[in-house]
């Protein structure tokens, strides 16, 4: 079943065009890597599809046809986005960080979360060690983890994660690949991730899209990428440890 | 010592008018960004519309209550319409429409009610009370009570409710905030009207001390600002300490300080303000990360 579908859609910032009609397709339960160098419209496609950037084309969630509409009524469909640069509220308590998480699930599922957070703390355990902390005051990894908690904690159905391993060391960005393979088994997510370090990324995911200047330039299995000569050359020609913090 | 004493219970008493106006210019600031210099007069807006509905027979405390909820719309409707336009401009824009909110409230509130000044009676008698040795009206220390109270359900609410939390999440990182299905407008206009409220209390409730006049919150409002200032915009907690502190500051410099009379109080203001402004710009009670441009 088909969860999340994009026709056509472009996007700018100030009339200068970043997406030049992406098509792509998420199923159901699906995990699915955004592959591509820096400005190559990762990040402004998953903006596309939880609505923070303004878009043409057809943007369909579940068969709903959702292009345009603002950011937070496409949360209350069960999509979560964990952005760029982690959107962590630093004045706040990690508690109070994912008590907004579960706020963000409305009526969805409510029976259901104390369990989900003893499940999210047994996932990230250092979340239930400095619950009382200011969560500007987390590392970067664990900010990065709160983030991902945050996110699932809204019980989506749909996770967009944007380049977690952004300014992490590459043990810590292995951690969080896992735990997100791990969270997308167990709650039944599919996970669009968006992705500088491709082969970290391709050892996770079932598929990929590669982008290269606001469009699909190559797409297929994990598999078939990692053999595929040209996304070699282009992205997996050394080991790529993301941008420095 | 009774006489120091005296002065500064007293002082206490109108600092909690300035700790009420930075509280309410403080929660507006921190959902758009904008130093509300209308919260004065929207706090006369207020106490008009409780003497008016006084003078028509209704007893106070209903019309304290109906100026409340009144004051409370017309907040979250000045948020969608006059502000929400220009969401996320520049400083010196919202800047331009607060004091385009001033000028035009002032004059609606002339238009409305006239210039003369009119008296509201106190629904706390004429009577007086002895604290620890200094003498205090029952106005005094039951405005001071009524403040106290809202103070503390204020921060109580943004601190223990889930509405609360929203709110400051809204106001802290929008952008987040929408991703976890926050509706951010609705949240900042609810500020708005939550902080009118919180000034209408004071407007209404030392009405009858301060008279109700279109000019009645002015000197009120800069000694606010003063407030606010001293406490960090991002503070409420300190704005209302900055209000108090000044409240007592200010009493005592009209008393104490050879040429400072009470027309010169407003020396106090100025002074902390240019004095925090120079030493420690986020206020005591700020970060310094979170001072705005
Ligand atoms: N806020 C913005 N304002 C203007 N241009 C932007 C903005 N964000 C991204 N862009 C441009 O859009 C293009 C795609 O960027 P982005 O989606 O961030 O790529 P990626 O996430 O793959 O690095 C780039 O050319 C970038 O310069
Ligand atoms: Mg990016």
């Amino acid at each position: 079943m088909t969860l999340l579908e994009m026709r056509g859609v472009r996007a700018s910032y100030d009339g200068v065009q970043a997406l030049h009609g992406m098509d792509l397709g998420v199923a159901e339960g699906e995990m699915v890597a955004l592959l591509g160098a820096n400005g190559a419209g990762k990040t402004t496609t998953l903006r596309a599809i939880s609505g923070t950037v303004a878009v043409e084309g057809a943007v369909v969630l579940d068969g709903r046809d959702i292009t345009g509409w603002p950011a937070h009524r496409v949360a209350r469909l069960a999509v979560g986005h964990v952005p760029e640069g982690r959107g962590t509220f630093v004045d706040l308590t990690v508690e109070e960080n994912l008590t907004l998480g579960v706020l963000a699930r409305g009526s969805r599922m409510r029976g259901q979360v104390k369990e989900d957070l003893a499940a999210v703390h047994d996932l990230f355990p250092i979340l239930r060690e400095f619950s009382g902390r200011q969560a500007g005051a987390l590392s970067g990894g664990q900010q990065q983890m709160l983030a991902i908690a945050r996110a699932i904690l809204g019980r989506p159905r749909l996770l967009l994660v944007d380049e977690p391993s952004l300014g992490l060391a590459p043990m810590v960005t292995t951690e969080i690949l896992r735990s997100l393979r791990v969270l997308q088994a167990e709650w039944q997510l599919a996970v669009l991730l968006a992705e500088q370090n491709a082969r970290r990324a391709l050892a996770v995911v079932d598929r990929a899209y590669v982008l290269e200047s606001g469009r699909v330039v190559a797409a297929g299995s994990a598999a078939e990428l990692r053999e595929n000569t040209a996304v070699q050359d282009a992205y997996l020609g050394a080991e790529q440890t993301g941008r420095p913090a | 010592m009774t006489e120091l004493w005296q002065q500064i219970l007293s002082g206490l008493g109108s600092g909690f008018i300035y700790a009420s106006l930075a509280l309410a210019i403080c929660l507006v600031f921190q959902g758009t960004g904008a130093v509300n210099f209308a919260q004065g007069v929207m706090a006369t807006a207020s106490a008009y519309v409780a003497w008016t509905l006084v003078t028509r027979g209704m007893p106070f405390w209903l019309a304290f209550v109906l100026a409340l909820v009144a004051s409370f719309i017309v907040g979250a409707l000045i948020e969608r319409v006059f502000i929400r336009p220009v969401e996320g401009s520049s400083p010196l824009v919202m800047l331009t429409v607060t004091v385009a909110l001033l000028i035009g409230l002032q004059a609606v509130v002339a238009l409305i009610w006239g210039d003369d000044p009119q008296q509201l009676e106190s629904p706390f008698g004429g009577g007086s009370v002895e604290v620890l040795g200094a003498r205090l009206t029952a106005q005094q220390l039951g405005a001071a009570a009524v403040v106290l109270v809202t103070l503390l359900l204020a921060g109580a609410f943004f601190r223990f409710t889930t509405l609360g939390l929203r709110m400051r999440a809204a106001a802290q990182n929008p952008a987040s905030a929408r991703l976890l299905s926050i509706d951010v407008g609705r949240m900042l206009a609810l500020g708005w009207g939550l902080a009118a409220t919180v000034g209408a209390v004071a407007g209404v409730i030392f009405a009858p001390t301060l008279g109700v006049s279109p000019a009645m919150m002015d000197s009120s409002l800069l000694l606010a600002l003063a407030a606010a200032t001293l406490g960090g915009f991002e503070s409420r907690v300190g704005a209302v300490v900055g209000g108090l502190v000044l409240g007592v500051a200010a009493n005592l410099a009209s008393r104490y300080v050879p040429g400072i009379g009470s027309d010169l109080q407003l020396v106090v203001p100025f002074a902390v303000i240019f004095l925090v402004l120079l030493l420690r710009p986020q206020g005591l009670f700020g970060r310094a990360s979170s001072v705005r441009a």
